[in-house]
């Protein structure tokens, strides 16, 4: 079913709505819910979750892309429940190497707090990112938006994993110069 | 912002991003990749290559074979090992001089080939500068331990500037940046120190894969290890201080020739010289070197210093105005001497009529390889580029004691650079040998103006030329602002004069500082319109007026006239038309 069908169920409040998202975006979300948890249980969950919230943002939203929407739904969804179970895990997922790789880009105090910073400085990495080519800004996103494993990236690209780690590498040492500069690090 | 908080935030980024990201991964996005560049003049290189660091360093420091001073010495050693770099290394040195593109895809939707100046300019625009940086220095390092050089480039400007990494990837150049905080304290051998961040820095090093290079960290410290040694990078025109280049393969600067002389073969000690695209042997005893105007084109020329010369001194009862003069007249009349030049812009027939053009008193015959011989001028071509380079031997019927075969053997010692490098060989402006100028001068007891004319005569070395008056002025060798120079001065009133000096940079604000400084305290200097230095002297009586020239990259020249204030006979006029006929080569 097309998203344009999928969204006019749920303005008709249609419960056959979340059955169609379901289908169709039941495993893009997992797999981004996976990324991050690494865990069948809690991915699931956050999937559920994430059409628990779309149900409750529709209407008055009508989102577009709607992938976009349900991904980013379910990335904070899988963050979120990280960030409240990490304390009960031993690091070495691709969360924890990714938010190490990031640190790179950082200055480590927090700061974003500040609605208005914080928005200020989505702007600058939406500039930042617009700035790069398209096959990096994949890569970027694949490694920390959907975070993906070099591997994984590698696979699916064509590119060696080192070719992959050192794309990523160059980018963060550009974002870290570019918020640097933006005096948003 | 803490790690988590920029990971969290990238959930808000444009959505079209995140879409198309995800196509990407499903592998619904094919990757369009560019062509590299393709390298081909590395494995060609088996001369002396790098002609264009040598045009500085080499011609400079063999200008004059016959006076040779210590500081000149070592520039010819230098010249010689660079030139001699014909290895597969002299890509670095082809990347610096914009001769080579290499490939990056840090500023483009795809990999694309850049100049290192190219990239300069794409660095600076992504930075929001105005002013492009530019490579301040370089290191040849093995960084990935492959037992292959890269280049690494430091550059200079404005802002954070990355280091500039460069390799060879099966011919094909890649450059990859690394910013301060990921790559500093570069050791000799290839080990950095980087930072990733809070609670993540250690020394590292390059690790190589099939495209490109990772970042490897390394256990333990390396402070102590020898840090590595940077090349300061200058352009043509002046001295490069080195001190890896010793390493390198050379055409000996030291050499021999081997001359025929009655059916004997004798060795004459030799020195390499190196010219413009090319170098060759010349004899360490005998023979003079000068820097000529060949009927219009730049040349180099030896002469043979021979002794019935003084016997020609003693017997001869022409008077000559000076050594110069007399040595002139000897010269024309019994030449013993070898001229090379190149020339482009003409096919061979034109150029072989050019020739006999220019030397209508000699009858030539021409051979099947198109070589011109007459009864004391033999010619011969050898096309490099899209020019020729020539070779004009003269010697009497008689030569004097095997200067003949002598010259053949230099001849024979010729090397012209690859047809990579000769895009880069500048060919000079013809201008001609005399030329008259209108001048206008103040006839003060008669209360007018007047008009006149000069008679100038070309003045052509490497680097530069100007018209130079015929009369009145005498030119000398002298230092000025702790440089060598050359000056004209002039015989009526020695406040009058012309100076040329090379200055050994090609930053304008290195050289206006020059300016500023070179007067000392006999002349209070400020910085003018023009894009000068002038300034009175201090008590007020003479006016010095600097102006810089320079031609590409080959070094900026002060120009420098010097008349006294209260000058009312025309002189300043002289030496005017020389700094405003003075054109960088």
């Amino acid at each position: 079913m097309e998203d344009e069908q999928i969204l006019n169920l749920y303005f008709s409040r249609s419960e056959q709505a979340i059955g169609e998202t379901a289908a169709k975006y039941g495993p893009y979300c997992h797999s981004i819910a996976f990324h991050v948890l690494e865990n069948e249980e809690d991915a699931e969950e956050c999937v559920s979750d994430t059409w628990f919230s779309a149900w409750n943002a529709i209407p008055p939203k009508r989102p577009a892309p709607f992938s976009a929407f349900l991904g980013r739904i379910t990335r904070n969804l899988s963050i979120d429940r990280w960030r409240r179970t990490r304390a009960f895990k031993r690091g070495g997922g691709q969360m924890e190497l990714a938010l190490e790789e990031l640190k790179e880009c950082v200055s480590g105090a927090g700061t974003l707090e500040n609605d208005l910073i914080r928005r200020e400085t989505l702007a600058a990495v939406n500039r930042f990112l617009g700035q790069l080519s398209a096959v990096e800004r994949n890569v970027f996103l694949c490694r920390y938006w959907y975070l993906e494993s070099s591997k994984e990236i590698a696979e699916h690209s064509g590119f060696s994993q080192t070719k992959v780690r050192s794309m990523l590498h160059r980018i963060r040492g550009r974002l870290d110069t570019y918020l640097e500069k933006e005096g948003l690090r | 912002m803490t790690e988590l908080e920029l990971l969290e935030m990238l959930s808000g980024v444009q959505g079209s991003y995140i879409q198309q990201a995800d196509a990407f991964r499903e592998g619904r996005l094919k990757i369009a990749r560019k062509k590299r560049p393709v390298v081909t003049a590395l494995k060609t290189l088996s001369v002396a290559a790098v002609f264009v660091l040598i045009l500085g360093a080499g011609y400079f420091g063999l200008r004059n074979l016959a006076a040779k001073e210590a500081a000149e010495k070592t520039g010819e050693t230098v010249a010689a090992q660079s030139g001699a770099m014909a290895d597969a290394e002299d890509w670095q040195r082809m990347v610096l001089r914009d001769g080579i593109r290499f490939y990056n895809g840090d500023f483009a939707n795809s990999y694309n080939s850049y100049t290192v100046s190219e990239f300069c300019g794409v660095l600076a625009k992504w930075m929001g500068t105005e002013e492009a940086p530019k490579p301040a220095r370089y290191v040849k390092l093995d960084m990935d331990g492959d037992g292959l050089e890269e280049l690494v480039v430091e550059l200079e400007g404005t802002g954070d500037l990355p280091r500039l990494v460069l390799g060879s990837f099966d011919g094909q150049i890649m450059g990859e940046i690394y910013y301060r905080r990921q790559m500093s304290q570069l050791k000799a051998d290839g080990v950095f120190y980087a930072s990733g961040g809070i609670g993540n820095r250690s020394w590292a090093r390059l690790q190589r894969s099939a495209d490109g290079w990772t970042v490897e960290k390394l256990e333990g410290d390396y402070t102590d290890e020898p840090d590595a040694v940077w090349t300061q990078w200058v352009s043509l025109g002046t001295a490069e201080v080195t001190n890896s280049a010793a390493t390198l393969p050379m055409r000996e600067n030291n050499g021999s020739l081997t001359v025929w002389q009655e059916g004997m073969e004798s060795t004459v000690p030799a020195s390499l010289f190196i010219g413009r695209g090319f170098s060759m042997y010349v004899p360490e005893e005998r023979w003079v070197y000068e820097s000529v105007d060949y009927h219009g084109v730049a040349a180099d020329r030896w002469v043979y210093a021979d002794e019935n010369l003084v016997e020609f001194v003693q017997n001869t009862t022409l008077q000559f105005t000076s050594w110069e003069a007399m040595r002139g007249f000897y010269d024309r009349k019994y030449p013993i001497r070898m001229t090379v030049f190149y020339h482009a812009g003409m096919d061979d027939d034109t150029l072989r009529d050019w020739v006999r053009q220019v030397n209508p008193e000699v009858s030539f015959e021409q051979n099947a390889k198109g070589n011109l011989y007459g009864d004391e001028m033999d010619v011969f071509f050898l096309r490099a580029g899209n020019g020729v380079f020539v070779c004009v031997e003269e010697y009497p019927l008689e030569a004097t004691e095997g200067a003949g075969a002598t010259i053949a053997a230099m001849w024979e010692s010729f090397e012209r650079w690859p047809d990579e490098y000769f895009p880069y060989i500048q060919t000079f402006e013809k201008r001609s040998a005399q030329t008259t100028f209108n001048l206008t001068r103040y006839i003060d007891s008669e209360q007018r103006w007047e008009d006149y004319a000069a008679d100038f005569q070309l003045y052509r070395v490497y680097g530069y030329s100007t018209y130079v008056p015929q009369e009145g002025f005498s030119r000398e060798e002298t230092t000025y602002g702790g440089l060598a120079a050359e000056k004209w001065v002039c015989r009526e009133d020695p406040d009058v004069w012309f100076m040329a000096v090379s200055l050994q940079t090609v930053n304008y604000s290195e050289a206006i500082q020059w300016g500023l400084s070179a007067g000392g305290a006999d002349y209070a200097m400020y910085e003018d319109k023009g894009g000068g230095v002038s300034g009175e002297s201090a008590d007020g009586t003479k006016f010095m007026s600097m102006q810089f020239e320079q031609k590409d990259f080959n070094g900026i020249y002060a120009v420098i006239r010097n008349y006294p204030v209260a000058e009312n006979d025309g002189l300043a006029a002289y030496v005017k038309v020389m700094a405003d006929e003075f054109q960088a080569e």
